[in-house]
C-alpha cells in the first residue's frame, strides 16, 4: 500500500475513533433530541470506519466497526444506549487505536476484540460469530 | 474538452483513492467533503458527473441529489452514488432520486473509473 495513503488512513480512523468515543459520551444526555443527535454522529462513524476499512481490504478492522455499528442502530432503533452496550464500543475503540499505530502488523488483537465484544452484547442481541 | 467531476466524499481516504483512480484515466477532478460545500462547489465548476457519497455529514447524498435536480443549471449533470448497503430499497431509492448509476463499496476503484467513462459517453451521446 502507498505510505501516504495508509498515513491518511490511520490519521482518519483515529479521528473517528475518537470522535466516536465522544459521542458515546454524549449519548446518555437526558434530551432525546441531543441523544438522538449523538447516535446519529456515533452510528455515522463506525459505518465509515467499516466502509473505509474493506475498501482498503483491512477486513478484521472491518468487521469489528462492523459488530460497532450494528450494536449502534440497535441503539437508535431503540433511543437510547445502554451502558452494557457502552462498554464492548469503548473497549473496541481502544483495540482500534492500539491497532492503529501500526496497521500493516498483525491484527490478532482486534479478532479476539471482535470475540469479546460478541460475548459482551445481551444475550437477546447476541448473534454468532461467522 | 475538460473532462470535470466533482467528488462528494466526507472520507479523506476514501477521497485520495477515487480521485487517484480518476485522475489517472484522464479527468479532471474536485473534492467536497461534504452536502452543502459540494453544491456550493457544484454551481462553481460546473462538473459533468458527480460522484457521491451516500453517507455523509449534515445532507446526505439523497438531498443531495434531490438538489441538483431542481437546480436549472445542474439539472443535467450526470450523477453516481456510492453506498455500503447492497439493500435493494437504497439503489431503489437513490435511482428514483434521480440518480444515473450507484456502485457498492467496496469496489475496484478501476471499475468505477469505467463507470465515470461510460457516464460521459451517455453525456457525449445525449448531445449528438
Amino acid at each position: 500500500m502507498e505510505p501516504k495513503l495508509l498515513e491518511i488512513y490511520q490519521s482518519e480512523m483515529r479521528m473517528r475513533v475518537e470522535r466516536l468515543r465522544a459521542a458515546l459520551a454524549r449519548a446518555g444526555a437526558r434530551d432525546p433530541k441531543s441523544r438522538a443527535e449523538s447516535l446519529y454522529d456515533a452510528h455515522l462513524q463506525a459505518h465509515t470506519i467499516k466502509g473505509t476499512s474493506q475498501q482498503l481490504k483491512f477486513e478484521a478492522a472491518a468487521e469489528l466497526a462492523a459488530a460497532m455499528t450494528d450494536s449502534l442502530v440497535r441503539a437508535r432503533e431503540s433511543g437510547e444506549l445502554t451502558v452494557a452496550a457502552t462498554r464492548p464500543i469503548e473497549r473496541a475503540c481502544n483495540a482500534m487505536l492500539a491497532w492503529l499505530d501500526n496497521p500493516m502488523g498483525s491484527s490478532r488483537n482486534l479478532t479476539i476484540a471482535l470475540a469479546t465484544f460478541a460475548l459482551d452484547q445481551p444475550s437477546t442481541t447476541r448473534r454468532p460469530l461467522v | 474538452m475538460t473532462r470535470k467531476v466533482l467528488l462528494i466524499e466526507d472520507s479523506p481516504t476514501m477521497a485520495f483513492v477515487i480521485k487517484e483512480a480518476l485522475v489517472a484515466s484522464g479527468f479532471s477532478v474536485t473534492v467536497a467533503d461534504n452536502g452543502a460545500h459540494a453544491l456550493m462547489t457544484a454551481r462553481k465548476v460546473l462538473p459533468n458527473v458527480i460522484v457521491l457519497n451516500k453517507m455523509l455529514p449534515g445532507l446526505d447524498g439523497y438531498e443531495v441529489t434531490r438538489q441538483l435536480r431542481e437546480d436549472p443549471v445542474l439539472s443535467a449533470v450526470r450523477i453516481m452514488m456510492l453506498t455500503e448497503s447492497g439493500r435493494k430499497e437504497d439503489v431503489v431509492r437513490g435511482i428514483k432520486g434521480g440518480a444515473d448509476d450507484y456502485m457498492l463499496k467496496p469496489f475496484e476503484p478501476e471499475e468505477l473509473a469505467q463507470r465515470v467513462e461510460r457516464l460521459f459517453r451517455r453525456i457525449s451521446t445525449s448531445t449528438l
